[in-house]
């Protein structure tokens, strides 16, 4: 009997993970900018209280990697704000810590909430038909710096980002294509005093 | 005529007395049982997914039965919805024979074979254009296919009438795979009586 129980338990365990289509997220639509629509404002020097800039401008009729079409994004999602995270990093000695940005964080265009990461926000602005954020960090420390966007994503050649959408609807991911990082998903820079 | 009367009594009770052995064997007896109802209660607690089941026990080692059932479960609904799933499925027919493997027919393995025939909803995002933009949609639809399995069991029954039942069956859709599960699961335990 033992036996027997053993054996159908493991089929049942074996035949239960074999239905390929109830597997992932049917949702989601993933699309890969033709063109950056995030990044970082370099400077040639960034001096200790001046802010890291950060941007997106994700027009709501997006022009895709690989369709002919532009893909109205606003129309598919529903949403009003597109979200994407960052993560700042200082190097002491050899390792690199991660800046709490609590209160050196700050917005002009869209939103963002800061800690040991930022939640940045790109809203809807009807005025332009684009996702628009306008911000970033200020630098309150001189140091060696590097930047990452993959607090909330796993990809480090591109710039991810989620669109908010109302429960049910359409959610898009994308990828926005940039030279700005390495290989490793950072962007280094030096403030000085 | 008191006489008379005690005789007939005592005739008509030894008349009873002698026929109850032959009633427990020939009525009480679970071979003579040939009818069986049972609900799957794994399904019905896990799965909210309501089921009945009609089995008739044929000559020798073999059965045949149909089992119906119907889904509404809020979990898969919510699941669906929310596009963590792109089938809803909410109903199956499912004919089966059994053959039983053991001896004794109040605790035996069986192995089955079924047909199914079974549907639901289907969700899909897909691509549109209008006026040369695109955009994409979910859409709904419905499905409805017909599959084949087989699979082990064992079922055992107390007081003859009372039955447990444990079964371990899977099957594959066969028609419209793009839509549907690709595997059937009759994987429960069950509860029944058998009359």
């Amino acid at each position: 009997m033992k036996k027997f129980i053993y054996l159908i338990s493991g089929i049942a365990l074996l035949m239960n993970g074999c239905d390929t289509d109830d597997d992932g997220f049917y949702n989601r639509v993933y699309l890969t900018a033709e063109a950056p629509v995030a990044g970082i404002v370099e400077e040639n020097i960034y001096m200790v209280g001046d802010p890291l800039q950060i941007w997106a401008n994700i027009p709501a009729v997006l022009n895709v990697e690989g369709q002919e079409e532009d893909v109205d994004i606003r129309r598919t999602s529903q949403a009003n704000v597109f979200d994407f995270s960052f993560v700042l990093e200082r190097q002491v000695g050899s390792n690199w810590e991660i800046v709490d940005v609590s209160s050196a964080v700050h917005a002009v265009d869209g939103a963002a909430i800061g800690g040991y990461f930022v939640e940045a926000k790109a809203v809807y602005n009807g005025g332009i038909d684009a996702y628009v954020f306008n911000g970033g960090i200020n630098i309150l420390q001189s140091g060696n710096y590097r930047l990452s966007f993959t607090y909330n994503s796993e990809l480090t050649d591109v710039i991810e980002l989620f669109s908010a959408s109302p429960a049910n609807n359409i959610r898009i991911n994308i990828k926005s294509p940039t030279t700005q990082l390495d290989s490793d998903g950072y962007f280094y820079f030096e403030a000085v005093p | 005529m008191k006489k008379i009367l005690l005789l007939a009594l005592m005739s008509t009770a030894i008349g009873f007395a002698q026929e109850e052995p032959t009633r427990t064997v020939d009525t009480l007896d679970i071979s003579n049982r040939r009818n069986e109802i049972r609900t799957d209660l794994v399904g019905i607690v896990y799965y909210s997914k309501f089921n009945l089941t009609y089995e008739r026990y044929l000559q020798k080692k073999w059965s045949v039965g149909i089992t119906g059932g119907f889904s509404s479960s809020k979990k898969i609904d919510d699941d669906f919805d929310r596009g963590y799933r792109n089938y809803r499925p909410t109903y199956d027919i499912t004919p089966f024979v059994r053959y039983r493997l053991s001896q004794s027919p109040r605790n035996f393995y069986f192995a089955e074979v079924f047909v199914s025939a079974n549907g639901g909803d289907f969700k899909e995002t897909v691509r549109r254009v209008e006026e040369g933009v695109a955009y994409y949609v979910n859409e709904k639809s419905t499905y409805f296919d017909m599959g084949i399995g087989g699979g082990l069991g064992y079922k055992f029954y107390f007081k003859d009438q009372f039955a447990v039942e444990l079964l371990v069956s899977f099957g594959a859709n066969l028609l419209d795979t793009e839509k549907s599960p690709d595997v059937l699961s009759r994987t429960g335990l069950s509860i029944g009586y058998r009359f």
